[in-house]
């Protein structure tokens, strides 16, 4: 019961601080716009015809620009709990009963959902245009949920947990250049052009291209490659509860070794 | 409550040594601890906050034991802790920065917390300054809003780590009355380099000197060291190898010292010690011929 008082209150003002500061909006403002202009041009985003097919894509590219910058800007989140850079607070922290594991995720939480307002914001705004040039309301509704939740969340939270864990291994700026190195080449590397072994059209891919594929009528190309594998058999619904399943495992994995990073270290 | 220490030590890496083979035990009530710059003040009060753990010894706190998690988690529960140096959260306004640290205590009630939080604001002079943001604050004021955050949820153990560093005497003074006016059964440890503090507030004191504790007991006992010692006398008179040199006062007539002396000089006229002359003779003898009350 405490421990959940203490990790409400820890969601609740460090969210109300990630809003107030600049950082989070530094790298989420150029983010959202460059997604959104990217999106009213491109004929495979805005121009599709099918209002559910336009909805996931926009998820997708929404997802492939935000989900590094939310990184960039929320990598400190673990560190901070161990070395702040203001004295005195991380200890003072520690002097709590609350548990520590709690206090990461909160912290995390927290701005995350700060941060992802304005794609959430973006996405509504693509699911009434797509209602009112002529889809079901219902459909496009539920299609905007789909995304949201295993798409865009997703996404955000593996980039976000590994760039968060990656800060407690090597210095912040070098954990946000990998880590946007690693988000574009488990999501977007095209082997045709650099051949090397990747996770982009994977089970494994955070990109959402399964959910996709498999829920809001995307081409089955954005989940699979060709020749499907056993990595990246064809879009069907296990098939993309698996590949949700699995990113969410994976930003587990992150937090849960990145606690125990913490622990060795104190 | 009552807290044991034995054998503490802790060294830091590259093998500094900053306790060393620490006994003490503490009863209810406020301690002073006192002790040069690098002494280990922090170093123990970190300890007992369970925020760092010792590479010796074991602590026993309330009967619960420090090197277990579950004997840590027991121990914050009751404790209010106020490390040495406390920065702010800039964006968060004062009542805010309470708000949070209230819920990580476990405060759960929202009505409890506003209350506690108007309260101690009131308590420590900031009652106008709820609503800024802490970043906006002077040295002084974040520290008394340190000060706050530490008697959250009414804790049976305090820690503060030269809490009226940087305080005008004005607040000094009210956090001296703060302190006193807590009553109840509470354990209350206060690091300073300012023994006037102590001699205000503490019955008890305790001296560390480079890691190793060398004074354990009363107030008065730490001032005792100095009775037959401490005299006053003219500055023109050459001072012994061993004097120390407590104060220097210009009067109209010449300057005089007041000195703690084993020997004093001829002229050397014996006064009433202070806390202060008989800190200065427990380090004068090395901390080997006091008596280490238990
Ligand atoms: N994190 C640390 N790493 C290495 N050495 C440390 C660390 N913290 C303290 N020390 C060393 O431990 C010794 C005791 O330090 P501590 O901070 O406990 O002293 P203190 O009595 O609180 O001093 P002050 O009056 O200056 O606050 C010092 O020699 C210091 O250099
Ligand atoms: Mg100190």
């Amino acid at each position: 019961m405490a421990g959940m008082t203490a990790l409400a209150g820890t969601v609740v003002h460090e969210a109300r601080m990630a809003q107030r500061g600049r950082v989070l909006w530094l790298a989420m403002v150029p983010a959202v716009l460059l997604s959104f202009v990217l999106g009213l041009g491109s004929p495979v985003v805005g121009g599709l015809t099918d209002p559910v097919a336009r909805i996931g894509a926009w998820a997708m590219l929404l997802t492939t620009f935000c989900a590094p910058a939310l990184a960039v800007a929320l990598a400190d989140r673990f560190s901070r709990l161990l070395h702040s850079r203001r004295p005195g607070l991380a200890e003072l922290l520690e002097s709590t009963p609350g548990s520590g594991t709690l206090r990461m995720i909160g912290t995390l939480a927290g701005p995350l959902a700060v941060g992802l307002s304005p794609v959430a914001v973006v996405l509504a705004a693509v699911c009434v245009a797509a209602a009112v040039t002529g889809g079901a309301a219902g459909p496009v509704l539920g299609a905007g949920l789909v995304a949201l939740g295993t798409i865009v969340v997703p996404g955000a939270l593996v980039a976000t947990t590994i760039a968060a864990l990656l800060t407690l291994l090597v210095p912040v700026a070098a954990a946000r250049v990998v880590v946007v190195a690693l988000w574009f080449w488990s999501t977007h590397l095209n082997t045709e052009l650099l051949a090397v072994p990747t996770l982009a059209r994977t089970l494994f891919s955070p990109l959402g291209g399964y959910p996709a594929a498999a829920w809001l009528h995307a081409s089955p190309s954005w989940a699979s490659g060709s020749p499907p594998g056993i990595l990246s058999p064809p879009p069907t619904t296990p098939a993309a509860l698996l590949s949700v399943a699995l990113v969410l495992g994976a930003a587990a994995a992150f937090v849960a070794t990145a606690r125990a990073v913490a622990g060795l270290r104190a | 409550m009552q807290i044991t220490i034995e054998g503490l030590g802790k060294t830091y890496g590259k093998g500094r040594r900053a306790l060393d083979g620490v006994d003490l035990r503490l009863d209810s009530g406020m301690t002073g601890l006192l002790g040069a710059n690098g002494a280990g003040k922090t170093t123990l009060m970190r300890i007992l906050a369970g925020v760092l753990r010792p590479t010796a010894g074991r602590v026993l706190v309330g009967g619960h034991d420090l090197a277990t998690s579950a004997g840590r988690i027991a121990v914050k529960r009751m404790l209010g802790y106020l490390p040495q140096e406390l920065a702010v959260y800039p964006d968060l306004t004062a009542a805010e920065f309470l708000d949070y640290i209230a819920l990580l205590k476990g405060i759960d009630d929202r009505q409890a917390r506003r209350r506690q939080v108007e309260h101690l604001l009131g308590q420590v002079g900031l009652a106008d300054d709820a609503n800024r943001r802490a970043g906006t604050f002077s040295a002084g004021m974040r520290r008394r809003l340190g000060i706050a955050q530490t008697l959250l949820g009414d804790p049976r153990l305090i820690i503060v780590d030269e809490p009226t560093a940087g305080l005008d005497p004005q607040e000094r003074m009210r956090f001296r009355a703060l302190l006193a006016g807590l009553g109840g059964d509470r354990t209350v440890i206060l690091s300073t380099h300012i023994l006037d503090d102590v001699a205000q507030s503490c019955p008890r004191v305790a001296v560390l000197t480079a890691g190793r504790l060398v004074f354990a007991g009363t107030t008065e006992g730490l001032v005792g060291a100095a009775a037959g010692r401490t005299f006053v006398v003219d500055s023109r008179v050459p001072l012994g190898r061993d004097d120390v040199l407590v104060n220097a006062t210009a009067f109209a007539d010449g300057t005089r010292v007041r000195i703690v002396s084993t020997g004093p000089p001829p002229g050397a006229r014996p006064v009433p010690p202070t806390l202060e002359d008989g800190y200065v003779a427990l380090l004068q003898d090395g901390g080997v011929t006091a008596e280490v009350a238990r």
